[in-house]
């Protein structure tokens, strides 16, 4: 996929083209749902996560600013959001104790085309962390899970996890935008 | 104590990356969504967090979800009967002069681009020092998708008008008016006015107010949207997007 696609696209759905639209989901919907899947581990719920998002999506996209985030970046903010919100909303009523699954180390081609060169930022900016900064960074980010639930899950303190994630993500942004 | 500290205690751009990695709470995160409301910098920060940690996804394998999915999401959003036709939308208005003078269109098109591009008079008035300014001259082809420039838009510094030619649908049951918009990076669309359509050949100049021409520069969005008649009651696009480029340096 062309990185630069979504965000012409983003940019027609912002003045309301339907086709538009339905373009960007055709290229997207996939990629979103893996993500609303990995968070919410049930088919059913992960599409009503990627509903949504793709809701969300028509009625803000005058407001992403691609000067800030790609639009594959954007787009993912906006399905993760949305599976977190069902994801607290689900605890609050029956938490759920599931193990986190390991992260999926292999980019497959399409992905790194979608990120082109910012996934390799990252990934060289985490690689420059700690072992524990990068695994509880990318622990939250691929479950959705709140501090006490990553604390949890690595039996570890919660202030020690929340210092660690902490520190992990200011070094992220020193790393990624260097003054 | 370090585990007592509140999100905030750290600073917004702090916050702003714990909303984004999605560690809050309940609580915490409805606070983080009430201050993107009312926080400008928060807000931006937030955004720039979206653009460090959406990378981050580039490991999670697609999956496909169920087939029926698309539909009900165009359903909740532009009602039942919209299920298949909407994506053809705008696009099948442009089938139609497509299918009728497309050929002869597109290449028109591409001439005056051409001619465009290459300009053989200068490009803009020259400054009192005498050198040419790099900003005096812009054009924008905008284009329906992928496709060969349908509008080719050109500033004309000297009598502050956007000159536009090529073809334009026309084909619509319903009476409409085509509306040129600018979409300065960052910025919702502002209106340019109505454009002309004569036998479904745009060859109009619109002038350009004295509050919009600094929004005219590289990197703005040019768009054309369908309107009613008299153009959009709300001041912003309502109709469908026939036509969208990028304003760039001649």
């Amino acid at each position: 996929m062309d990185p630069e696609r979504p965000k012409a696209l983003l940019k027609q759905v912002s003045l309301g083209s339907r086709s538009a639209f339905s373009e960007l989901y055709d290229i997207t919907n996939a990629k979103l749902f893996g993500v609303t899947l990995r968070i919410l581990h049930d088919r059913a719920e992960a599409e009503e996560a990627v509903q949504d998002c793709y809701l969300n999506v028509w009625r803000r996209a005058a407001k992403y600013d691609a000067g800030r985030a790609s639009a594959m970046s954007w787009l993912i903010a906006v399905a993760r959001n949305a599976a977190i919100d069902r994801l607290r909303r689900r605890r609050e009523t029956a938490p759920l104790e599931s193990a986190p699954e390991p992260a999926d180390e292999s980019h497959s081609a399409e992905d790194l085309v979608v990120f082109a060169g910012e996934a390799d930022r990252l990934h060289d900016c985490l690689g420059a962390l700690s072992g524990k900064e990068s695994e509880f960074v990318r622990q939250a980010f691929m479950t959705g899970q709140s501090y006490p639930e990553v604390a949890r899950a690595a039996d570890k303190p919660l202030g020690t996890v929340k210092s660690v994630i902490r520190r992990a993500l200011m070094k992220l942004r020193d790393c990624l935008e260097p003054s | 104590m370090t585990e007592h500290e509140t999100p905030s205690s750290h600073g917004p751009d702090l916050l702003a990356a714990e909303y984004v990695l999605g560690v809050l709470d309940v609580s915490e995160r409805e606070a983080a969504e009430t201050r993107l409301q009312e926080d400008a910098d928060f807000a931006d920060a937030v955004a720039r967090w979206q653009g460090r940690l959406g990378p981050l996804a580039a490991p999670v394998s697609p999956v496909s979800p169920s087939p029926a999915l698309k539909r009900r999401i165009e359903a909740a959003l532009f009602g039942s009967g919209t299920t298949e036709t909407s994506s053809t939308g705008w696009l099948g208005s442009l089938v139609f002069w497509r299918t009728t003078t497309a050929v002869s269109a597109v290449a028109a098109a591409i001439a005056i681009a051409v001619n465009l591009v290459q300009p053989t008079g200068p490009a803009g008035p020259l400054e009192p020092d005498g050198v040419e300014t790099s900003s005096s001259g812009y054009f924008a082809a905008l284009r329906d998708g992928d496709a060969a420039p349908v509008i080719l838009v050109r500033f004309e510094p000297d009598t502050g008008e956007l000159v536009l030619s090529g073809p334009v649908a026309s084909d619509l049951a319903d009476p409409v008016q085509p509306e040129l918009w600018i979409i300065p990076p960052g910025e919702a669309p502002r209106s340019l006015g109505l454009i002309a359509d004569t036998d479904g050949v745009v060859d109009s100049r619109v002038p350009v107010g004295a509050e919009l021409v600094a929004a005219i520069g590289e990197g703005a969005v040019l768009a054309i949207s369908l309107e009613p008649p008299g153009g959009s009651p709300t001041g912003a696009p309502t109709g469908p997007v026939i036509a969208v480029g990028t304003v760039q340096t001649l």
